[in-house]
Formats: C-alpha cells, sequence, structure tokens
C-alpha cells in the first residue's frame, strides 16, 4: 500500500503562512482608527483618507515608480542589445565584459552604495536623481543581461538563419524573429529590475538628496523616527495591486493554455 | 552558356583551426536533383551554408548562375533552405510562416494568402492555414518548411537533412513525395544525407562526401557500381574491400595475389608488385560454388529484414560480408566454405 | 596533416584572401561596454584607491598613500564587528537553505496548476515595501505586540516576552527577507529535472531516499548554489534589518560602512572595509563553488561506479 506523505502539504503551507503574518498584520492595522500600531481600537479608513493629503509620502512613491520606470527602461535597452552582442561576436573580451556587468548583484549592495557616493562625490556629479538613475541602472542591467542571454543561449540559431536565407536583412532577422523570441525573457527581467529598483534601500541612501526621496528611504526614516499608519495603508494599496496583477497574469496563462 | 547553375570552386573553410572544407569543387546542374552524401563532420552541412551565404568560405569562389555571390548576404541569394530542425518561427502560425518570404518581397497581401493557398494544396496541407507550429506533427512541420521555403521560388532548394527526424515509414513517403515536387517544379535540389538509402532512391546524382572533399560525384548507379574509392564503396552499399598485390603482369592483365590465392584483373598499365584495393559488394559474394577457391570461415549468420547475412573470416583474418535475399542456406557459424565473384563485380578503386 | 599545412601557408601568404566580414553586433556592445566602465570598474578602483588614501577628519581625505586604513582592521573593535557579520551571514544562509531547500524542491513536486499558485503566493509579498515587511514584523513581536497579546490572552505566559532587540531576532529578520530568493531558485532547478531518471533510479534499485542523494540533490545544486549567492551576500550588507530588529544593539560591518560614509566620518577607512568585505566575500563564494562543484562531481563518479 502507497500512501503519499501529507507533511511537504503541511510545510509548504506553514511557511507560506508564516510568510504573510508579517504582511497580514500591516494590512489589518491600516483599517486600525488608532495612531498606536500596538492595540487595535476600532475599523476606520481614515489613515486612507490621510494617505492621500501626505504629500511627502506620495511624493516619495511617484518618485520611485519613476525611477524605477527610467532605470529598468534604460536597462532594458542596455541589457538586451548588451546580451545580443555578447552572443553574436566572438571577442576574447566577451566572458569578462559579461562577468564584470553583472559584478553588481555579486557585490553587498552596502558597498556598491558606498562606492557611488565616493565615485560620485569625486566626479562631482549632483546628488538626486541622476545619481539615483545611474546607480539604479547599474543593478538592473545584470537582470536583463541574464535573463536574455541564458534565453539565447537555448534559442535555435537556425530560426534566425531561416529568417535570412528567406529574404530577411539582419535588421529584418532581427526585429521579425529574434525579438519576437526574447521578449518573454526581456519582459521578465524588466519586471524584476523594476521590483528591485522598487524596493531598494541600502544604495539609494547612500545616492539620494534630501530633495529626492524614494518610498524606501522615506520609509527607512520614518521606522528610525516614528511611523504613521498611512504607510500602512499605502502598502495595502500596492499589495492590492500586485495581487491584481498576478491574478490577471495568472487566468490569461490558464486561458491561453487552454486554447 | 553551359547548364551549370551553381559552381563552387576551391572552396577552403575552417572553425577554430579546424579545416573542414578542403579545397572543395562542385558543379551543380540546372534541374538536377544532387544529394550529398557524407558522415557526420564530412562537411557537407557547411556546404550547404556557404552556398546559402549563412556561412562565408575562407577562400574559394561560389558562382551563381554565373555571378560571384561570395558577399552577398543570404536574403541577397535566391536560393531557400529546408533546415534540419525546420526552423518554423514558433510565434507564427502556418501562413505567417509561409507568407514571411513573401511579405519580405513586399507581395501585396492578397497575392500573398492566395500564394499560400497554392503552395499548401502542392503539400497537402490545405486548410491548415491558421494552426500554430508546436500543434503540429513532425511530418506536417516539414512540409510547412518546405513550403515556406518553396513559396518565393527559389532558383534552387537545400534540404539539410530533412528527413532525419521522421520514422522510417514517413521517410518513404517524403522522399518519394519530395522527389514528386522536384519532378514537377523543375527546380534544382541540392540534398544533403547521411543515409545512402535515401541518397539512392532519389537522387540523380550523388556527391560522396569525405573530409572536407568530394570523393565522387556521379549518377547514382555509377556510385553504386563503380566507385572510385574505397570509401565510397563502403559508405555507398557497404561493399568488402579486398587488398590484394599484383605478383605477375600479362599482357593487359594482371595475376592479384590474395588470400594465398591468385585471380586475373584486366586492365592496361599495372606492374607487379603494386597493391590493389578492390570493390565487391556484399550481393555479389559467392559461396561454395564449383569454382570457389577462396577458404573461410562463417563467424557469424543473422536476418536484416528479408536480407540473410554472413560474415565470414579469411585464412588472412579478413573479414568478408555476404549477402541474400530470401534464401536461408544450410551453413552455420564454424563451418569451413570457399567463396569468389564473378570477374565484372570487382571494382579496382583508389585507397587513401 | 599535410593539408593542413597547405592550407596554413595559403592563409599565411595572403595569396588566398580570407573573407571575413566586421560583425554589425559590436555597436550593440557599446551601451554595455560604458556602463561597465563607468559603473563597475570606475567605482570600484576608485574605492580600492581610496582605500589607500589618508584621512584628514570631517570627511575629508589626501592622496598620500598609507596603508593605515587595513592596519585600523586589527583592533579588536572592528575585527569583532567583522567576524560577527560574517557569522551571522553564515547563519542565516545555512537557515535559508534549509528551511528553504525543502520549500523550492517539495514545490516542484506539485501539480502545474499548484505551482503556478504557489509562484504566485512566493512572489507576491515582493509587491511589499521589504521595510514594510520588517514593520509588520515589529508589530507582531513587539512587546505590547499582537503575540504577546495572543499569548496572554490564552495565558500560556505571565509577562510579556521581549522577542525583540537581540541576536535571534536580527536573525530571523535576514532569514524572513532571503528566503523567497533560495525558494524560487531551488524551485527552478528541480523543476527541470527529468523525472524519468528519478523513476530509471527507483528501477534499478534505488529506495526513495537513496534517489534523492543520488539523482535529485546533485541536479539541483546549481539551484541550491545560486540560493546560496542570493542569500550570502546581501545578508553580509542589510544594515537596516539590524537596525530595525536589533536596536541597533547588534553593529555589524554595513552600519560600520554607512557610519563612516555619512557620518562625516572615515571615508578610505570606510574603502578599506569595503575593500575587505568584498574579498572575503568572494573568497568564500569561491570556496562553494567549489565545495558544490566537487559535490557534484564526486557524485556523477559514484553514479558511474
Amino acid at each position: 500500500m502507497k500512501r503519499k506523505s501529507k507533511f511537504p502539504i503541511i510545510y509548504l503551507i506553514l511557511i507560506t503562512l508564516i510568510n504573510y503574518l508579517p504582511i497580514l498584520v500591516v494590512v489589518v492595522f491600516s483599517f486600525n482608527s488608532s495612531k498606536l500600531s500596538t492595540v487595535w481600537s476600532s475599523f476606520s479608513l481614515r489613515w486612507y483618507e490621510k494617505l492621500f493629503s501626505n504629500h511627502r509620502l506620495m511624493e516619495s512613491f511617484f518618485n520611485s515608480i519613476l525611477l524605477g520606470l527610467a532605470s529598468t527602461g534604460l536597462s532594458a535597452v542596455i541589457g538586451t542589445l548588451g546580451a545580443v552582442g555578447l552572443a553574436k561576436t566572438n571577442y576574447r573580451t566577451n566572458k569578462l565584459v559579461a562577468y564584470l556587468s553583472t559584478l553588481p548583484l555579486m557585490i553587498p549592495e552596502i558597498i556598491l552604495g558606498m562606492t557611488y557616493l565616493a565615485f560620485f562625490s569625486i566626479l562631482s556629479i549632483p546628488f538626486g536623481f541622476l545619481t539615483l538613475l545611474l546607480a539604479h541602472t547599474a543593478f538592473c542591467v545584470p537582470y536583463v543581461l541574464m535573463m536574455v542571454s541564458a534565453r539565447l543561449v537555448g534559442m535555435d540559431q537556425s530560426l534566425e538563419d531561416a529568417a535570412l536565407d528567406l529574404g530577411a536583412s539582419r535588421k529584418r532577422a532581427f526585429w521579425d524573429v529574434t525579438m519576437p523570441m526574447l521578449s518573454p525573457a526581456i519582459i521578465s527581467g524588466s519586471v524584476l529590475a523594476f521590483a528591485m529598483s522598487f524596493d531598494d534601500v541600502v544604495i539609494s541612501l547612500f545616492v539620494n538628496s534630501p530633495y529626492f526621496n524614494t518610498l524606501p528611504t522615506r520609509v527607512y526614516t520614518q521606522l528610525k523616527t516614528g511611523v504613521t499608519p498611512d504607510i500602512n495603508a499605502l502598502c495595502t494599496l500596492m499589495l492590492l495591486f500586485m495581487i491584481i496583477v498576478m491574478v490577471f497574469y495568472f487566468i490569461i496563462s490558464e486561458r491561453r493554455k487552454k486554447r | 552558356m553551359n547548364d551549370d547553375i551553381l559552381v563552387l570552386s576551391d572552396v577552403c573553410k575552417s572553425y577554430d583551426g579546424v579545416s573542414v572544407l578542403k579545397h572543395l569543387f562542385l558543379k551543380v546542374k540546372e534541374g538536377e536533383f544532387l544529394t550529398l552524401l557524407g558522415a557526420s563532420g564530412c562537411g557537407k552541412t557547411t556546404t550547404l551554408r556557404i552556398i546559402a551565404g549563412l556561412d562565408s568560405p575562407d577562400s574559394g569562389n561560389v558562382v551563381l548562375e554565373g555571378n560571384d555571390v561570395c558577399d552577398l548576404e543570404p536574403n541577397q541569394r535566391d536560393v531557400n533552405t529546408v533546415f534540419q530542425s525546420y526552423a518554423l518561427f514558433p510565434h507564427m502560425d502556418v501562413e505567417k510562416n509561409i507568407g514571411y518570404p513573401l511579405k519580405l518581397k513586399r507581395v501585396p497581401r492578397l497575392e500573398i494568402a492566395e500564394r499560400v493557398n497554392e503552395i499548401l494544396k502542392l503539400v497537402q496541407l490545405e486548410g491548415f492555414n491558421h494552426r500554430r507550429v508546436p500543434n503540429l506533427s513532425g511530418g506536417q512541420k516539414q512540409r510547412v518548411a518546405l513550403a515556406r521555403a518553396l513559396v518565393s521560388k527559389p532558383r534552387i532548394l537545400l534540404l539539410d537533412e530533412p528527413l532525419g527526424a521522421l520514422d522510417l515509414k514517413l521517410r518513404r513517403m517524403m522522399q518519394i513525395e519530395l522527389k514528386r515536387l522536384q519532378k514537377l517544379l523543375g527546380l534544382t535540389f541540392i540534398y544533403i544525407t547521411h543515409d545512402q538509402e535515401e541518397a539512392l532512391n532519389m537522387s540523380d546524382r550523388i556527391a560522396v562526401m569525405n573530409n572536407g572533399v568530394i570523393e565522387q560525384i556521379d549518377a547514382s548507379d555509377v556510385i553504386y557500381n563503380k566507385p572510385r574509392t574505397s570509401y565510397v564503396a563502403s559508405f555507398v552499399g557497404n561493399a568488402n574491400i579486398i587488398k590484394g598485390l599484383v605478383a605477375s603482369v600479362e599482357n593487359d592483365a594482371a595475376v592479384v595475389k590474395f588470400c594465398e590465392q591468385t585471380f586475373l584483373f584486366s586492365k592496361p598499365g599495372l606492374k607487379a608488385g603494386e597493391e590493389l584495393h578492390f570493390a565487391l559488394r556484399t550481393e555479389h559474394v559467392i559461396l561454395n560454388a564449383p569454382d570457389s577457391k577462396f577458404h573461410a570461415t562463417v563467424v557469424e549468420k543473422s536476418f536484416r529484414g528479408s536480407m540473410l547475412r554472413i560474415v565470414l573470416k579469411t585464412q588472412c583474418n579478413q573479414e568478408i560480408v555476404s549477402t541474400n535475399f530470401g534464401v536461408d542456406s544450410k551453413l552455420k557459424e564454424g563451418d569451413k566454405v570457399l567463396f569468389s565473384w564473378k570477374d565484372e563485380n570487382i571494382v579496382l578503386v583508389d585507397h587513401e | 596533416m599535410g593539408r593542413h599545412m597547405i592550407a596554413g601557408d595559403l592563409n599565411d601568404d595572403g595569396t588566398v584572401p580570407k573573407r571575413r566580414k566586421t560583425s554589425p553586433y559590436i555597436a550593440a556592445l557599446i551601451p554595455l561596454y560604458l556602463v561597465m566602465i563607468l559603473l563597475v570598474i570606475g567605482p570600484l578602483v576608485y574605492t580600492v584607491m581610496l582605500s589607500f588614501a589618508t584621512n584628514v577628519g570631517n570627511g575629508g581625505f589626501s592622496w598620500k598613500l598609507t596603508v593605515e586604513n587595513y592596519r585600523r582592521m586589527i583592533d579588536p573593535v572592528y575585527r569583532v564587528t567583522f567576524l560577527k557579520s560574517i557569522q551571522l551571514a553564515f547563519l542565516s544562509t545555512l537557515l535559508i537553505s534549509l528551511i528553504g531547500y525543502p520549500f523550492g524542491y517539495w514545490m516542484s513536486r506539485l501539480s502545474k496548476k499548484w505551482k503556478k499558485i504557489m509562484i504566485l503566493l512566493v512572489v507576491i509579498p515582493f509587491g511589499v515595501n521589504s521595510l514594510i515587511r520588517y514593520y509588520g514584523i515589529i508589530i507582531l513581536l513587539q512587546s505590547k505586540g499582537v503575540l504577546n497579546w495572543l499569548l496572554l490572552k490564552l495565558h500560556l505566559i505571565e509577562e510579556p516576552i521581549k522577542f525583540l532587540y537581540n541576536y535571534s531576532t536580527v536573525l530571523a529578520g535576514m532569514v524572513y527577507g532571503l528566503l523567497p530568493f533560495m525558494i524560487l531558485s531551488v524551485y527552478s532547478s528541480a523543476e527541470k529535472i527529468d523525472w524519468t531518471l528519478v523513476e530509471a533510479s527507483r528501477d534499478l534499485g534505488a529506495t526513495k531516499t537513496e534517489a534523492f542523494f543520488s539523482i535529485i540533490f546533485p541536479l539541483t545544486i546549481p539551484g541550491l548554489f545560486s540560493g546560496v549567492i542570493l542569500s550570502f551576500v546581501p545578508s553580509m550588507g542589510l544594515f537596516f534589518v539590524s537596525e530595525i530588529l536589533g536596536g541597533n544593539k547588534i553593529v555589524l560591518v554595513g552600519s560600520l560602512i554607512q557610519d563612516q560614509m555619512t557620518r562625516g566620518g572615515n571615508w578610505p577607512f570606510a574603502a578599506a572595509i569595503a575593500v575587505l568585505l568584498t574579498i572575503v566575500t568572494s573568497v568564500l563564494l569561491i570556496a562553494s563553488a567549489r565545495i558544490s562543484q566537487l559535490q557534484g562531481e564526486t557524485r556523477k563518479g559514484n553514479n558511474l561506479i
């Protein structure tokens, strides 16, 4: 008699629950009328109202979005071009370039942050959006580069050959065949890059300016000085957005499979 | 004006210092079905890629219809390829795949649709227009790849082991199909395979490649019956290679010594003491006939399909394979036999 | 051999010109080269240089070369901080592997639909700012927090327990924050395993455990290893975790660097710490790469026998 053990399922559920517990607490307390995060008094939406009048928090939120989109866009282009260039050329330096370009992921963030602080000040680049963009691009490029490179390795070279053979110029073959094949990798690399940029605290703390805060650096200062529950509200909304996007994606991919 | 549509002369190609093509010469006639036959690594795919323009030769010339095309990109050559992996674009449906070369030529949309339907009919895939590539069977993919390569009416169609991934039955069917299409369209086909049977079934001419050069290029029956080198003889039809020594020369014939015995071989210009190689087809080995004189022992007996295959070992320790259709023999392993052949069935070949 | 020689001679003579097209893809590499030079090599080289500069106080420094910055690391205060950080990173990586590996592996054994759902469940928390998640932990664990309230209500404890602001909370925080990376990388390599290999080994007489250790584990080592990188490297530098959950009682090397860099401190010294930390991290990573490689190889060898 063979029976499947229940233990793995229990384990998966348990760890997932623990993983969600702190988030759940944040969500619950965003509906708490009290300012204190220790006592539950009553249900209220006042922190959601407060959130939209908290200009500094909203500003840092939009700053983060802007910075995330800019650095993701930049690294999507650089990373994709780079991956294609590395795959299609045969220089002896290619291996070294690939290694050095992904180095920002291999170095602890704290070191990257201090390095950029020191380097940008000696170049006297004014701290603010530009320095954040440069630093974020540096650690976003590797995500796209690695994803696209992996995809290129697995890609059938004869597809591009076929397009050339059937009369496409190199440029045309790239846009008609290679790009559509790479797009899932570019998208997943970009999504990853955006998530990393949007969530980055350590590097941003080093290269931001008092006039340009990102959401994580704003939260960081608040955690040290005192948290107001409108942050809970903001995070609940972000979580909601994330869940909607994910569920949407899930449904679409399920439907596509059935077709 | 001669009828050579494609001429490769003195083509060399090496990858990372390993030379794959060594001064290759090849002339292809307009409208013929030419097969490049050879074991893997002999350079046949490289030759094809050079013709298509996907690789450029290190040296030498590729002349297509009288024009040197060496510096032309693949898209500038009127040559299309059916790839071994089919290379169908997975993100396009059947119609988009086939219509792709026409779209590149800016053929109007309506005409594209018309020509796609036409070619789908030709490859017997009517109504498959909007099927997705991953949902096609191997044989269907094969036909789509063929249709895509044919739709823009190239001057030459290159086929890189297109039937390799199909099962035996389907492969036989597609062989007939391909030959039919080629005759119907009157198109020049250059076909690559390592399967000698496939080559013999379909080709007008066969070029046997070995180690980066063409060892022999001739009509199929000549390749089979009159191989020029020992490689061709053993690769096409697995002939026995018999090594003999010219003992003496009388008039235009030589007395050749083989396995303690001698036989006569007529050819002018042979010298005594010369070492010769002969090809002897397995089906031409005669066992225990009245005039058989070479001694051997049966070491293996087996059936290959409808063919009886007997492996002999001669006195001088050489293996000789004999095959026979449908006739069982009383011989068993360990039996002593005498064997021989008819004079006209032995072919002198070059040996490297 | 002879033919090779001829071909070679011809090419060397130049009698037969070699056709070589310059690759049109060089241009595609230019932006990557720029990023690499300006944002990787430049800053890192500069930091190494900086680590040999002389501190003149108030965040200033002069280019008088010295090894003083490195010598200072031997001071017990800094040495202890350094070792403690490595210890913490090591411990959290170990815990993350122990918890994350089975999670990722079992996840890969679920049905297709549940796999997808589990991936979503693992990924969704990334939508919440990681600092906020730590804030959630504080709400949960503080002395007047949810957990203590619950335990008191159930009469399991008499007095609130001090969960926060000690070494184990920081450790737990690290594990909590970095676990998803391990799960996802183990999952992605376990998911690719050709299950017929396992069936073959079972068929050849392996028990379930033997099949796991001879087939599955060796094949998931690359996933485990990238998980180790993804957790070890950040855990060396996540100073905010110890600041938030450790209440500044546990000083890690990350906080040390941040202090030196931001509060008008000693930049050359910070650079020296950074260089040393990078070296230590790389050495440890290379060593673990070697070990996992060796493991894979000996296992392969064992399988052959």
